[in-house]
């Protein structure tokens, strides 16, 4: 298991509180819960929480309420946060004009959380090092 | 992980799916009814 990919330590030592401050917010929502679960839209307020600008709406989010087990809350917490540093890195969050728009919803298999980004840089395929295929 | 042309499809712990669409920038994440605590 590879920790992070980061190139130098300050980019480790900032990618590993990221994933401590992802986990301590779903500790939080948790413990406010007694440990019975979790809002998948309190998760996800958290995690874009630093990127939000008073006056702006660069995030919207809709849908059903919708609450997971502890250990789920842990694992889609560090899902968002990868998806939100993602965002910050390469996607909408990386330009003033990006847009996250983020719908709870309700599939055939279970709950779906379907997360898009608009306004943001073209895709570009990613350079991956030899070192990091596997 | 496979990839089914642009998305990206992940299994993760065995409970969740995620479907990243490189070509629209839009994640799909499935969670399981079995890891839902509420109604909704």
């Amino acid at each position: 298991m590879q920790l992070t990919r980061a190139d130098t330590v300050k980019d480790f030592q900032a990618a590993l509180e990221g994933r401590i401050r992802a986990i301590s917010n779903a500790h939080s929502l948790l413990a406010q819960s007694r440990w019975e679960g979790a809002e998948v839209q309190s998760l996800i307020r958290e995690e874009l929480a630093p990127y939000q600008v008073t006056g702006t709406s660069r995030v919207d989010i809709s849908g059903p309420s919708l609450v997971l087990k502890p250990t789920s809350a842990h694992s889609i917490a560090m899902v968002l946060h990868e998806t939100t540093t993602n965002a910050v890195k390469y996607g909408a969050l990386s330009v003033p004009s990006g847009r996250i728009r983020i719908e709870l919803s309700r599939g055939d298999a279970g709950m779906v959380i379907c997360w898009s980004e608009t306004g943001g840089p073209p895709v570009r395929r990613p350079v991956i090092k030899d070192s990091e295929c596997e | 992980m496979r990839i089914v042309g642009p998305v990206v499809q992940t299994e993760l712990e065995g409970n969740f799916r995620l479907d990243w669409n490189l070509g629209s920038l839009v994640c799909e994440l499935l969670i399981p009814l079995s890891q839902v605590v509420a109604n909704y």
